[in-house]
């Protein structure tokens, strides 16, 4: 067999098939002063990839607000952190996993979870949550449904085994995702605020610490593995698809967090993307300090791994620490304990570089500084389009029933129930559950053992979002209502909204539209998260999701953390008996009812393109903090945030699980039927402005007092009853069995 | 010595196997339609050292009765496969 | 009131139990890592669910070997009470020490909702006896092997015996069990168990409370 040469030069050719350009391979060889060997190269690569450098994106990441007086910790960690009071902080992030989801969907959402979860638990958190945002072709596509129930396997494999629930997100179908899925998944940690982890690596000498599973040749970067100089070695294989294994990754949560009850610890990382090169280099860069590693010392899973294999190998379950000096032994005796190999791997150095040794040889040496920032930021040339048609809602409106509208609204892939999808998913493993986003708007989980006495305790609420087709139409006002959104999701929850974690998933960033919806929706959220006061403090950019040109649509994911600080305050959405329902933030009379960009445009034009509904954030806080009056005054029985499909679907759903009906009061202009009406009637039911709540309630006056004194809109839709009849008096009614059974029904047909 | 020993282990006949039911329906509905039986098993190797093949063999047994297969729903076979 | 939780690499519903116990019984219960082999004498000894060793090879089979089961076989043979749930059900059919086996759910899916279970008349037992037969509890299932599998010899040995404590509703089996079997018992009684979760129905956030009564007639029994 023959040795790989470990010292011969990387050509350009070797270079660019690593995926770097030939400016980037120029500007490495000057700055480190020589060119580099294969190992160097290797690495060179993984941090100038977009995926480690946000090349394409850092210029605008960087105009994001990121601090507040919660914030404890911003992006630029394994995760963000915020502070939820008495001596308690949220981690949270949000992740992609979308290509290696396409290529094996099980493994690949499973070891999106895996990751995200070592992302929370390395900085002393306990995960107590998970959330998924997915994204798959049309339903007639014949491959989604083998991704979907791949990747709905997958998420389950990880998260039902290692015992953290998994408790909302959303599934969104669309043909731009037929080829290119997004798997995006989110974990929630809670943490002592004196018991954070960081990962800046400190103390000259201290031992270098690797721990959890064997290093094996998973997920290398392929194109590189192709190099037939680069290895003759008949023993080097092709890259192999990562394999998740949660029971090992149980294993390592439980010894992480029982190491970190000692103080042994000084830092410590997740070896995620780009394995031990990213960890390593982040590590040593971000304190300052320089890392020697041996890589006989790594455990190997394969024989005979190269050194540039074993830097770039993406194994799961895998850590890097360093420990204080002599501290060894001890840590050492809890890995063994959970059945985990633990290794001293290397030092931390003065010489501010990454130096790895193989078999007494040195196989790389680099100056850190270099690698982390002077990693390249593109200045990408962008132009943000917005939609250029205007619809009146006459050119929308279809000649259809109310009901026949209602029902294929209801019956709509995107609307209908994911019961299907969650109910595979263990949701009340570690009996903190409070809501997994089908009795609320948002995602509940209480904290732990926060009761004391009558006091019932708190929560932390999340929401997921967005909304591709306002993104596509108009990326900054859609930027700003995917915030909005969130936002109001967790305030009709009870939810104070505190901070975000997006995931920014496009297409090819160099083409200028494409960069156009970045700019733009980053526009956009900032602005949002500006006024709600809402900053973002972790998050990840996905890129280049196209095939054979055609781009997915914009889909910045936002996920949106809040706190209840009284669980006796949540907010559910199912309204009860006799309860009479208000929207608030629309006025009795002038409201139209905007149908551009609208589900029902999208189901019955075919087409949702148009202009995009306006969010006026000001008017946004004032109905937040409106909400958040009338919750704190016990005048809001159940909430519901107005969104996809408009009124009257929304309606549908808060009356769905006590079967209940109502008489519509309809505005005075349009009690009567007849052809102008009833463009105003499609419009008011179904019309999806922004900024608008439905709320129940069992005192109308108090409301009405509220209303006015507070100068906010509201409109009476009547009182329910036990009919499960929804009458629009004159124009139709509709049967609330008939929805359930719609909206039950229609995912596990499609898919079962 | 090195002897390999294979084990298969099988879901009982008279025991329901969901999976096995789900898979012949699928096999069906891509067309093959004569499939009158089919069994998805577990197949496990074995590479002995240092022991003659009848002790392979009964310890391959007692691994099996122990821990390998459940008895209750599986039966399994067990045979040398070489020897080097 | 001495209750014992045993650990496994894998278990996950280990702190569930413990918070339920802790608070119907007020004592704090003890956990037992899965390689201690001298235990000492408990009124209760709980097997939590979880994936044990990642369910490989089959769900509970590895665990079933730990050096532990010395002392709960030990403790059975006593006639000590064992709980087993999800998991831990597994684990005691892969024991033996209850008969029958959990194969996978047969819509080939991992479940997670609420169900209703109906108490049986059973043999005396503490798990049954301070319910009146057919109370039905609302708790919930999360489990992908939760397929009872018992012969039909055995079944009727089961019935005649009164080792059937929990069966689903008739027309809500949600995985495929024989005879709609939620949770059996062992030949005396003392041995229960259980797909459902009634540690995720004990607290007011919880959506219903039928679990808190189950461990309250369940500790009641024991000390009686």
């Amino acid at each position: 067999m023959k040795k790989e040469n470990i010292n011969s030069e990387c050509t350009l050719n070797q270079a660019m098939e690593m995926g770097l350009t030939e400016e980037e391979f120029k500007l490495i060889c000057k700055k480190i002063g020589k060119i580099p060997n294969l190992t160097e190269a290797g690495i060179c690569s993984a941090m100038f990839s977009e995926h480690c450098s946000y090349k394409s994106s850092k210029k605008w990441l960087k105009i994001l607000p990121v601090s507040g007086d919660h914030v404890i910790q911003g992006p630029g960690e394994n995760a963000g952190i915020i502070d939820i009071g008495d001596n308690q902080a949220i981690v949270f992030k949000i992740e992609s996993h979308n290509h290696p989801s396409f290529i094996d969907p099980y493994q690949g959402a499973a070891t999106g979870v895996g990751g995200i979860l070592r992302d929370v638990f390395t900085m002393g958190a306990r995960p107590i949550a998970l959330m998924n945002v997915l994204r798959f072709g049309e339903t007639s596509n014949a491959m989604t449904n083998h991704l979907l129930s791949g990747v709905v396997k997958g998420i389950g494999g990880y998260g039902n085994c290692i015992g953290i629930p998994t408790i909302g997100g959303e599934t969104n179908f669309n043909q731009s995702y037929n080829s290119n899925i997004l798997v995006n998944a989110m974990a929630i940690g809670l943490v002592n605020k004196n018991k954070i982890f960081y990962s800046a690596a400190s103390g000259v000498g201290n031992p270098v610490i690797y721990v959890g599973a064997k290093t094996g040749r998973d997920g290398i970067h392929g194109a590189t593995m192709a190099s037939a100089e680069f290895s003759n070695d008949t023993e080097s294989q092709k890259p192999t698809v990562q394999v998740g294994d949660p029971f090992t990754g149980k294993l390592l949560l439980e010894a992480c967090l029982e190491l970190m009850k000692t103080d042994l610890i000084l830092s410590i990382q997740d070896m995620g993307a780009a394995g031990l090169t990213s960890s390593s280099v982040e590590m040593a860069s971000k304190g300052n300090v320089g890392i020697e590693i041996d890589l006989d010392e790594i455990p190997l899973r394969e024989k005979n791994m190269s050194s540039y294999e074993i830097m770039l190998s993406e194994s799961q379950e895998r850590m890097l620490m360093i420990l204080k000096k002599g501290a060894e032994e001890d840590a050492k005796q809890i890995f063994k304990k959970w059945d985990l190999d633990f290794a001293v791997i290397g030092k931390i150095i003065t010489d501010k570089k990454i130096i790895l040794k193989k078999e007494n040889k040195t196989v790389c040496n680099l100056p850190l500084n270099f690698l982390v920032n002077e990693s390249p930021e593109l200045n990408r040339e962008y132009e943000i389009k917005t939609s250029n048609i205007n619809l009146d809602n006459k050119d929308i409106i279809v000649k259809k029933s109310i009901k026949t509208i209602l029902y294929k609204i209801i019956g709509n892939e995107n609307f209908a129930s994911k019961k299907w999808i969650y109910e595979q998913y263990d949701s009340s493993v570690m009996g903190d559950t409070i809501s997994i986003g089908n009795k609320s708007d948002a995602s509940i989980v209480k904290i732990h053992n926060s009761d004391k006495g009558k006091f019932q305790g708190k929560a932390v609420a999340i929401s997921t979002d967005c909304n591709s087709k306002y993104i596509l139409n108009n990326p900054i006002e859609g930027g700003k209502i995917t915030v909005a959104e969130a936002a109001r999701n967790l305030v009709v929850s009870g939810g104070k909204p505190l901070a975000i974690t997006n995931n920014l998933n496009f297409g090819n960033p160099e083409k200028k539209e494409i960069m156009g919806q970045i700019v733009g929706s980053i526009k956009g959220i900032k602005e949002a998260c500006e006024q709600l006061n809402t900053p973002v403090v972790s998050g990840n950019v996905s890129l280049y999701n196209e095939t054979n040109g055609k781009s997915i649509l914009p889909t910045p994911v936002i996920g949106m953390v809040g706190v209840i600080d009284d669980i006796e305050k949540i907010i559910f959405m199912n309204a009860k008996i006799n309860e009479t329902l208000f929207i608030v933030g629309q006025d009795e009379n002038k409201y139209n009812g905007f149908l551009q960009s609208s589900l029902y445009q999208e189901i019955f034009c075919d087409d949702f393109s148009g202009q995009v509904p306006h969010v006026n954030l000001k008017k946004e806080k004032n109905l937040h903090d409106f909400i958040i009056k009338l919750n704190n005054n016990k005048i809001i029985n159940s909430a519901h945030d107005i969104s996809d499909g408009g009124l009257l679907p929304c309606i549908i759903e808060m009356l769905l699980s006590n079967k209940l009906g109502i008489n519509i009061n309809l505005p005075s202009r349009i009690k009567n039927p007849n052809k102008e009406n009833l463009l105003f009637l499609h419009g008011w039911l179904f019309g999806e402005d922004q900024s608008r709540i439905i709320i129940s309630t069992n005192n109308p006056d108090k409301l009405i007092e509220f209303s006015k004194s507070e100068n906010i809109d509201i409109c009476c839709i009547g009182k329910t009853n036990n009919t499960g009849v929804v009458e629009i008096p004159k124009y139709d009614s509709i049967c609330i069995n008939k929805c359930l059974e719609l909206y039950n029904n229609t995912i596990p047909n499609l898919f079962s | 010595m090195i002897i390999d020993v294979t084990i298969d282990i099988f879901p009982k006949k008279e025991v329901l196997n969901p999976e096995t039911e789900a898979v012949k329906k699928t096999l069906s509905n891509l067309g093959y339609k004569n499939i009158d039986e089919l069994v998805l098993s577990k197949h496990i190797k074995v590479s002995f050292k240092n022991l003659n093949e009848e002790d392979c063999l009964y310890q391959s047994k007692l691994m099996c009765d122990q821990i390998l297969v459940n008895t209750n729903i599986q039966d399994y076979e067990i045979s040398v496969l070489k020897k080097d | 009131m001495r209750v014992a939780i045993v650990v496994f690499p894998g278990s996950n519903c280990d702190r569930d139990i413990f918070e339920a116990i802790k608070s119907i019984s007020k004592k704090t219960p003890k956990f037992i890592w899965h390689k201690e082999t001298d235990i000492e004498n408990f009124d209760l000894i709980v097997i939590p669910g979880g994936f044990t060793f990642g369910d490989y090879l089959r769900c509970g089979a590895l665990a079933s070997n730990s050096p532990i089961i010395k002392s709960i076989k030990d403790h059975a043979s006593r006639g000590g009470a064992i709980l087993g749930i999800c998991n831990g059900f597994q684990i005691l059919t892969e024991t033996k020490l209850l008969p029958g086996t959990l194969i996978r759910n047969n819509v080939l899916k991992f479940l997670c909702h609420d169900i209703d279970v109906i108490v049986q008349d059973t043999l005396p037992s503490p798990f049954t006896w301070g319910f009146k037969p057919l109370t039905k509890l609302n708790v919930p299932i999360a489990h992908n092997e939760g397929n009872y599998y018992v012969n039909d010899i055995e079944l009727k040995k089961l019935i005649f015996n009164g080792q059937i404590a929990f069966k689903y509703e008739k027309n809500f089996n949600p995985n495929g069990s024989v005879e709609n079997i939620a949770g059996v018992l062992s030949e005396n009684g003392r041995i229960l168990g259980m797909m459902p979760h009634p540690e995720r129905s004990v607290f007011s956030h919880h959506n219903s409370l039928d679990g808190r009564l189950f461990f309250k007639n369940l500790i009641e029994q024991l000390l009686s």
